[in-house]
């Protein structure tokens, strides 16, 4: 599970949708999805998502490398997290490759209000500006 | 021509992601480019969504009929439904500008789906809304 992934494989360990938790702390919460954030994903994981990213009181990076697919209310699950994080004072990171989804994130106008990065070390530096 | 998709589904979410499940497989026989591939099955999900969600506020049981063709060169896609009316080319565009405090949790679908058609036809037909698409 720690290992990533050979290039181009899926590594959700479920069918469905996944929600991974890599780090959960005083400093931050990492978690990771997997899987498609349609109807049927969203459903899956909406409730446990929001709590997990929203509940703690700390910044959050959400690492999407691993979705193949999203569609508008999956991104209106990210755009949730985001504004309770925001109310808070506290920062979120998406970690999103280049790829459809990153595509269909931009023509959504959610990059141009929740900072972006490809890996983790850029994740934290735009945590540590915000 | 390539076989078509042709189903009628009710007005339940759990429907819609029958028809995601029945088209994947048809877009890989296809073999359409990973984009067009995946902008369809997000425009399939928007439009059916949309209409369960909103086109039925007095309840009851609905059909809708979809149907999915390729040409070689296009992806023609059409939802028929007995809902109120909507035409999605009319509908009022999302600010995708907006600061994140003012953004709403949701509405972007048809936004998102006038972003990835190259053709949007609607014409309400006998009390029905008759959506074509071509990407």
């Amino acid at each position: 599970m720690g290992r990533g992934p050979a290039p181009g494989a899926r590594s959700c360990s479920v069918p469905g949708m996944e929600l991974k938790v890599i780090q959960v702390d005083e400093a931050l919460t990492h978690i990771a999805l997997c899987g498609r954030l349609d109807i049927r994903g969203v459903s899956e994981i909406e409730n446990r998502f929001l709590f997990t990213t929203t509940s703690r009181r700390v910044p959050a990076v959400i690492d999407l490398s691993e979705v193949e697919f999203i569609a508008s209310l999956g991104i209106g699950m990210l755009v949730g997290a985001a504004k309770a994080l925001t109310r808070q004072g506290l920062g979120l990171v998406l970690l999103v490759p280049p790829g459809l989804v990153r595509e269909t994130l931009e023509l959504s106008g959610l990059t141009r209000v929740v900072p972006t990065a490809t890996d983790m070390e850029s994740a934290r530096s735009l945590l540590a500006r915000s | 021509m390539d076989a078509a998709l042709d189903l009628t589904i009710q007005n339940d979410l759990q429907q819609v992601s029958y028809v995601a499940e029945r088209l994947a497989p048809l877009l890989e026989s296809w073999k359409v480019a990973p984009r067009t591939a995946y902008r369809t099955q997000l425009v399939i999900e928007e439009v059916l969504s949309n209409v369960v969600r909103h086109g039925f506020p007095d309840g009851g049981q609905h059909e809708i009929s979809v149907r999915v063709a390729h040409d070689g060169e296009h992806i023609d896609i059409c939802v028929q439904d007995d809902g109120v009316a909507f035409d999605p080319s009319g509908a009022s565009t999302v600010d995708v500008d907006q600061p994140l405090e003012q953004r709403r949790v949701g509405g972007l679908g048809i936004h998102l789906v006038r972003q990835f058609v190259e053709h949007l036809e609607y014409q309400r037909l006998a009390g029905r809304n008759d959506l074509k698409l071509r990407l």
